[in-house]
């Protein structure tokens, strides 16, 4: 116990120096900017920023590039708020209920929530890798291939069950959301998948692409349908800060999302992006009233918020502890130790505590920082919401096409853009919602290559996903799952009323 | 994120610049490397540590961009369609950027690039997790003599999968493989002993064989690599498996002659600056400097091998 | 059917069963070009083939439903044309923007992006255009340091 606390000390003396203090500050701030801004991510942006830390000292240029990625969480949450356009994976799920809110004046109470919860999680989950970092990196040694494959069924079960229509056509959508990811080369065979030989689509299609244009445009297409004469702008601005009430409901929420995303954010491949909708799920499994969800439940925003900032946090530990990135940033931020001459892995500890410790602290002090950046620009966001509707919407249309080009300067993708737009519009009009087939395609690609592995260890033998005992308690629980869905009375009355309302 | 395909965009925002500037002395503006792999990988990290001293001797300033994915195809597809005027060069790595051209993935031609000089030579290495009894390659190949083994490689037709390829035929052994989607995937799925048996990259493993937590048998060099000065060859196990993957440069073909005179020279100055040279040791960077000469021919030789065991064993098939 | 007075007026079980159908031939035509494998080495065919075995049966379900079953699912409403251009718009812009530059590009997007909205006056269009190209030029050309080509 002596040890941690005199760690967190010379890790806050580390992170609080005027040095380290600005460059955090830098970081949160770009984080923040990037993630509210649709088509460049934190990923881009640490890539593009990379070269300027070869001359920066190594823990400024590690306190900064954190900061950016969990900054543009953070950032994410706004646009998906404001105006549905989802910037990141973890942000599919805000848009939910986040919008929804917003469509009925509570902008600021959503996008309080959001921070708030976000820094609750931040500060749990930075506490969590102080105490129990070394014990947690085990759990990602531990899945393997078949334990992904079993996780990654459990979770496309959530995104069935976070439909708020009928389970036949959300369970449609997964399906064609992983079939749009194989597009691009194999990488388990290195042969091209409906590329149309298109040296374009070999790298697939962008997940920003996709959701930009099946929420984001497809949702202008929608309130464009829906009348012209909101000239007042999409709604009212009501009150910027979450009643008691709201806090009442969306604190249990909190804790349970920061919970579930802590655990999953130290998967790699993938556990994060899972932690969002896997809260969301669960928050409106156990709601008493599920049928309040996607039409503005504040447990629909809180829970996921805080599960993504936890899972950001809690990814940084198969990196500070063993030396793997858990996801494409965290590849980035092994690239900046290597240009510093760090090499990552579990000796880190002891031979730079400082670096460490700092890196640790920073990520509280960079939350605070968020914080404090974030809540009075609420009342500036919500204000843009009361621009008349014939300005906003050609601006926003306008940020959709920029964003999806600046991603790698190719025109294609912004057809793509557009006509996932079309296609998003007709899925709604079908009474098909776009939400699940974004999931479907951000897990695609782990559940095929996971069975695929799986299979090719096991040498083909099927029963490799029952004799794994983390695989095989994921099945029976999504086993459980299915069985619940299936009862005929819910069937029924799922379809019954539309909604979803199986209470 | 993956940071997605294309080759237009920036080809004309070049060629707006380049329009109306002809023939003055070479290099007068900056100069790209284009580089088929994110920031932040070995080709990214091994190739901008050279770069200070490259805008040294070319006497201009190198900006260095990175154009990712399907597994460096982009960026070759990129750097082949560039003008030839010296203004674009990019990494150049065997055999990631030719074996495309083998499997009929590639919409260029392995005449499309000029080499102009090798940086960097990779070993890959055979590893077992450290539960595994396997001490020696010699008991790697009793083992798979004795039953079917299953080998993860870091991914389809990637120097591991080669390597492992080119030990079969030596060892007269038959693999089954578990081709990754990298290394990073692979390495972690050796640690956590989901696969116990793997051809890596050494770069990638060495410091888990200095920690014990994964053990290297052999590595594919002609001679020891310096990250493992404890581990046999294959051919001082007693297999002749010799493979290194070249990570150079090159630029598009039919670059003027002296424009291209002026890029070799730059570029084996830059090799040998002594400050480079021991930048590059502090890295641990497995250096294999190669002159234009050494490097085509080494290329040219490459391409031939990989042409060779793709008739016996196609890999993506 | 005939007893109803639209006669075929489609619901919206009924496209969205027909649109996952031709979704399963898609992906089934797509599959067809690369090996299944076999379980015991599924290829890289195997994936598609069960996505779209899946979909066909959701489409058959969804399709089902609604031919079979008394209830039926809401008709389909025809949706007005006008706000497509924004669409028309957006893939203006992708077809413009290497050829023509950003600011043609972006013209061209907001005009029909105001059109697609209806009633506007020129002088808003203006303004709009300025504003919005300025503020994008701005934010990603000088901000981001993204290489964007401004004109022709």
């Amino acid at each position: 116990m002596m040890d941690l606390l005199s760690n967190l000390a010379l890790g806050f003396g580390v992170a609080v120096t005027p040095v380290n203090l600005f460059y955090c500050l830098l970081g949160v701030t770009l984080g923040t900017m990037i993630g509210i801004l649709p088509g460049i991510g934190p990923s881009a942006t640490v890539a593009l920023l990379l070269p300027i830390t070869y001359t920066m000292p190594d823990t400024a240029a590690l306190i900064m590039l954190a900061g950016i990625f969990y900054g543009a969480q953070y950032g994410g949450s706004t646009t998906a708020i404001l105006v549905n356009l989802p910037g990141e994976s973890s942000s599919v799920v805000t848009c939910l209920d986040g919008y929804a809110m917003a469509r009925q004046g509570r902008a600021g109470i959503a996008l309080a929530t959001a921070a708030l919860g976000s820094f609750f999680a931040g500060t749990v989950a930075t506490v969590l890798i102080v105490v129990v970092a070394k014990p947690l990196s085990a759990v990602a040694l531990a899945f393997g291939p078949a334990d992904y494959f079993s996780l990654v069924i459990f979770g496309l079960l959530f995104a069935v069950l976070l439909s708020s229509g009928s389970p036949v056509k959300a369970v449609g959508m997964v399906a064609l959301g992983i079939g749009l990811s194989l597009i691009g080369i194999d990488p388990t065979s290195g042969e091209q998948r409906f590329t149309f030989g298109l040296p374009e689509l070999f790298d697939g299609i962008d997940f920003v692409v996709l959701a930009i244009g099946l929420l984001g445009v497809s949702e202008i297409l929608i309130n464009l349908q829906q009348g012209v004469d909101r000239d007042n702008g999409l709604v009212k601005t009501g009150s910027l800060m979450p009643s008691r009430e709201d806090f009442k409901q969306a604190f249990p929420a909190v804790l349970r999302g920061t919970a579930l995303g802590s655990f999953l954010g130290v998967l790699p491949g993938g556990g994060a992006i899972m932690s969002s909708f896997a809260s969301y799920a669960l928050e409106r499994k156990i709601a008493k009233d599920p049928s309040r969800f996607g039409k503005g439940a504040i447990e629909g925003l809180a829970g996921p918020e805080s599960a993504n900032n936890a899972g950001a946090q809690t990814s940084f530990i198969p990196l500070l502890t063993l030396g793997i990135p858990a996801n494409g940033l965290m590849a980035l931020m092994v690239g900046a130790m290597m240009i510093q001459g760090i090499t990552p892995g579990p000796e880190v500890m002891q031979s730079r505590p400082d670096l460490f410790w700092g890196l640790i602290a920073s990520m509280w002090v960079g939350n605070l920082l968020l914080l404090v950046l974030n809540l009075p620009l609420i009342g500036i966001w919500v204000r843009l919401l009361g621009i008349p509707y014939r300005f906003l919407c050609p601006a926003i249309l306008m940020f959709c096409a920029v964003g999806a080009y600046g991603l790698s300067y190719s025109f294609v993708d912004v057809l793509f853009c557009g006509l996932f737009g079309l296609v998003g519009f007709f899925l709604r009009k079908i009474g098909c919602e776009p939400a699940p087939l974004v999931l479907g395609f951000v897990l695609g690609p782990l559940l095929e290559q996971n069975m695929r592995l799986s299979l090719l260890i096991s040498q083909g033998d099927f029963s490799t996903f029952v004799t794994h005992p983390i695989s095989a308690t994921l099945l029976a629980l999504s086993a459980i799952v299915v069985t619940m869905m299936a009862v005929p009375a819910i069937m029924r009355r799922r379809e019954v009323v539309f909604q979803g309302d199986d209470d | 994120m993956r940071l997605t395909k294309t080759l237009y965009g920036l080809a004309s925002a070049i060629a707006l610049f380049s329009a109306g500037q002809a023939a003055a002395e070479y290099p007068e503006r900056p100069v790209t490397l284009v580089i088929g792999y994110p920031a932040g990988g070995g080709t990214d990290i091994q190739s901008r540590a050279l770069v200070p001293y490259l805008e040294k001797h070319l006497g201009t300033s190198v900006i260095v961009e990175n154009r990712e994915g399907a597994g460096g195809l982009i960026g070759a597809t990129y750097i082949a369609n560039s003008k030839p005027d010296g203004y674009t060069i990019g990494a150049l790595n065997f055999p990631s950027m030719y074996s495309p051209i083998i499997q009929g993935n590639a919409t260029y031609k392995a005449d499309a690039f000029t080499p102009l000089a090798n940086q960097i030579g990779g070993d890959l290495a055979l590893t077992v997790n450290k539960a595994s009894p396997i001490k020696t390659a010699k008991e790697f190949v009793d083992a798979a003599k004795a039953s079917p083994v299953v080998v993860g490689v870091t991914g389809v037709g990637h120097p591991s999968q080669i390597t492992a390829l080119l030990f079969e035929d030596a060892a007269g052994v038959k693999l089954n493989f578990v081709p990754f989607n990298g290394g990073g995937p692979a390495r972690l799925a050796m640690l956590g002993n989901h696969v116990t048996l793997g051809f890596m990259n050494l770069n990638e493993v060495f410091a888990d064989n200095r920690s014990g937590a994964l053990r290297v048998l052999a590595t594919s060099g002609a001679e020891r690599s310096p990250l493992s000065p404890d581990v046999p060859t294959f051919k001082e196990a007693g297999y002749d498996v010799q493979f290194s993957l070249l990570a150079g440069f090159g630029a598009p073909k039919d670059l003027p002659p002296e424009v291209e005179a002026k890029l070799v020279d730059a570029f084996q100055k830059a090799l040998s600056d002594p400050d480079y040279l021991a930048d590059a040791k502090k890295r641990e960077l497995t250096t294999l400097p190669l002159t234009q000469a050494e490097f085509s021919e080494a290329l040219e030789k490459g391409n031939a091998n990989l042409a060779e065991l793709w008739k016996t064993k196609p890999w993506t098939k | 059917m005939s007893e109803n007075k639209s006669r075929w007026k489609p619901t919206e079980n009924m496209l969205s069963g027909l649109f996952f159908i031709v979704v399963a031939a898609g992906f089934y035509a797509g599959s067809q070009n690369v090996s299944m494998g076999t379980n015991f080495q599924p290829g890289p065919g195997y994936m598609p083939t069960i996505i779209a075995a899946l979909t066909f049966c959701l489409g058959v379900v969804l399709l089902a439903q609604d031919f079979v079953a008394k209830s039926r699912s809401e008709a389909f409403v025809m949706p007005k044309a006008r706000p497509f251009l924004a669409v028309g718009g957006i893939l203006g812009f992708a077809l413009l923007i290497q050829p023509a530059g950003f600011i043609l590009a972006s013209l061209f997007l907001i005009v029909l992006a105001c059109l697609a909205y209806g009633r506007m006056r020129l002088l808003d269009v203006a303004l709009l255009s300025a504003v919005l190209i300025g503020a994008c030029i701005l934010i990603f050309v000088v901000g981001l340091g993204q290489r964007i080509a401004l004109l022709p």
